[in-house]
Order: structure tokens, then C-alpha cells, then sequence
């Protein structure tokens, strides 16, 4: 019994041991994972963006673009939460987000004609993380089923 | 020799069986402890980017020397915060056998306007998705940039890193070039 109790120490020593170590590579969220983002369409045609950023990571205010990919609706007024100054080497003091964020987008449909028409916005951010890894601009194609102001 | 002293000797053969078992698996593993696959990682140095004239270049074009091989872009502040690092240690390294090649995952004029203001010394490479795949395949799992490898001249991956390389980790790398 004392044989095999030793053999699984000595298992775990050869599990452990530093040449199977990645340098550079650790167990953080990728560029895939580092964020969650919600959206709900509400009556009165306001679209609220509900980001969850891991606490690693951040995002640019100035990388958020949103844009309607149906000519008849335009993306009026952007309501942001107050950011968190941050200092970069080369861009010197820019703006971020860290956590929990919503955003809320006023969306003018007054050019809508067809009631049950459907809805897409474009939304693009960026993002890095403290350790010094930034991950590629990130476009999400939102759809909504229809407008709920028109219904 | 009594049955006693047969165990303990049984038992430190056992153990000193499975710690040299891990020193030789790992030094078999160096050379790609990435876990990555060797052919794949051969094939993506054949991958074709536009140089900063329009010429269709590889990573492999460059074989026979050792290359460090950084993804980067313009709108990522650490790539642009290591980059004077490799500028200055390409003109240090320029008779060592030693090239290093950026990759830019990022809009042509914005990369041909920043090599321009900073004197890069080293051939850049243009990209967009396409180059941040091939990142992927040679190790890049997060898809983050800076993104880093360092390849022998026959092109075998030894080492990687994802975010700043420290200066220590590329002399590390050339100090072991004969």
C-alpha cells in the first residue's frame, strides 16, 4: 500500500514537472470568451447592451461602433456609462470599461413603413487584457424578429 | 538481504523510475511541448502575406535563419510598446543568423505608415484574419496579440509566448545558437 501511495506522489511530481509548462500560455480567457454580451429590444425602440467583461480583460470606449444594417432605421443617441480612465504607452490616457456595462441605444424606426419588419445592428468593440494581450475588433450582428415600438 | 530491505529498494527503483521517466519525456517534449501538430505548424510557415512593396512573401522564405516571428497590429499598445525591443536587437543580432518577421493582423496603410515613423529594420508582413489563423495554428490560443514565436532554420517551433516577450527570453533564445 505504502508502494503505490509513493508511486502516486512520485505521478504527480512527473504531472507537475516545469518542462510541460507553456510559457506565455495560462489558463486566461481568449479573445473568444473574455466578455458576454445581451441585448434586449424594448418598446420605445431603446436597445439595451449589457456587457460582462471578465475581470481580466477591458473595453475601448472609443472601439464601440453600432450601426443598423436596415437602411430605414438609424442609431440615434448612445448612452454610455461613465468610463475609467486608463494610461496606454503609445495612446496615452484613453477610456475604458471594466465589469458589468450597459449601453442603450436609441433607435429611430420613424422611416419603418412595414410593421413587422425585423431588426439588425452591427456592434464592434475591442478589447485587451491586463496582462498585455489585446484581442482582434469584434463585430456582433444582432437580429431581432421585429420592432416591438410598431407591433 | 531480508525482505525488508528488498521493499525499500523496490520501492525507491519505482520512484526513481517515474521522476527519470518525466526528465526524459520532457526534454523528448521539447521541441514541441506546444502539444501542437508538427506538420501543421511546417505548413502555416508556407502561408502567403503581402510584404510592404506587394510582393507575396511566407515565413518560410526566410529559412536556414533563425527567426522570431511576432504577430502584431496598430491598434494593440503592447505590440507597439515591444517593438523598438526587436528593432533594436535585430541591428544587434544582424550577424547572428537571427531574423525577425512581423506579422501585422491589421489595415495596410495604417501598418506602412507605422513602419515608416519608426524605422522598422525587420520584414513586415501584411495580414488581416487569415494571418490570425495562422497565429492560431502555430500556438496562439487565446487569439490575442502580441503573439510571438521563435523558430530554428529548419523551422521546428521551440518557444512561444502571448503578450510582451521579455528581452531575457529572446537572448535566452540567441544565446543558444553555436
Amino acid at each position: 500500500m505504502l508502494i503505490v501511495n509513493q508511486c502516486i506522489v512520485a505521478l504527480l511530481v512527473f504531472c507537475c514537472f516545469p518542462q510541460f509548462v507553456v510559457s506565455g500560455e495560462v489558463d486566461a480567457p481568449g479573445a473568444s470568451n473574455f466578455y458576454t454580451l445581451s441585448a434586449t429590444l424594448s418598446k420605445g425602440n431603446k436597445l439595451a447592451l449589457a456587457y460582462d467583461i471578465h475581470p481580466c480583460c477591458y473595453l475601448y470606449k472609443r472601439s464601440f461602433s453600432f450601426q443598423a444594417l436596415d437602411s430605414e432605421v438609424i442609431v440615434g443617441h448612445v448612452s454610455f456609462p461613465e468610463s475609467l480612465r486608463h494610461y496606454d504607452e503609445f495612446f496615452g490616457d484613453v477610456e475604458i470599461y471594466r465589469g458589468e456595462v450597459l449601453i442603450t441605444l436609441d433607435l429611430d424606426t420613424s422611416r419603418v413603413e412595414v410593421r413587422s419588419d425585423s431588426l439588425s445592428i452591427s456592434v464592434e468593440h475591442q478589447g485587451c487584457s491586463d496582462e498585455g494581450v489585446c484581442f482582434l475588433p469584434d463585430r456582433n450582428v444582432l437580429r431581432f424578429a421585429s420592432l416591438p415600438g410598431l407591433e | 538481504m531480508n525482505k525488508e530491505v528488498l521493499t525499500v529498494w523496490v520501492r525507491r527503483l519505482l520512484i526513481a523510475c517515474v521522476v527519470i521517466g518525466s526528465v526524459v519525456t520532457g526534454i523528448l517534449m521539447s521541441n514541441t511541448r506546444t502539444g501542437l501538430d508538427v506538420s501543421a505548424v511546417k505548413g502555416a510557415q508556407n502561408a502567403q502575406f503581402q510584404d510592404l512593396a506587394g510582393n507575396w512573401q511566407q515565413i518560410s522564405h526566410w529559412d536556414g535563419s533563425y527567426r522570431i516571428v511576432n504577430f502584431w497590429a496598430t491598434w494593440c499598445p503592447p505590440c507597439l510598446e515591444e517593438i523598438p525591443l526587436f528593432v533594436r536587437l535585430q541591428g544587434e543580432y544582424k550577424d547572428r543568423n537571427v531574423t525577425f518577421i512581423g506579422i501585422a493582423v491589421d489595415d495596410a496603410d495604417r501598418v506602412r505608415e507605422f513602419v515608416r515613423d519608426n524605422e522598422i529594420n525587420y520584414p513586415i508582413l501584411i495580414g488581416s484574419g487569415d494571418a490570425l489563423r495562422i497565429s492560431e495554428i502555430l500556438g496562439n490560443k487565446r487569439s490575442g496579440l502580441p503573439f510571438t514565436v521563435f523558430l530554428t532554420p529548419s523551422g521546428d517551433l521551440v518557444d512561444m509566448h502571448s503578450g510582451i516577450v521579455p528581452e531575457s527570453k529572446v537572448r535566452q533564445f540567441v544565446d543558444k545558437i553555436r
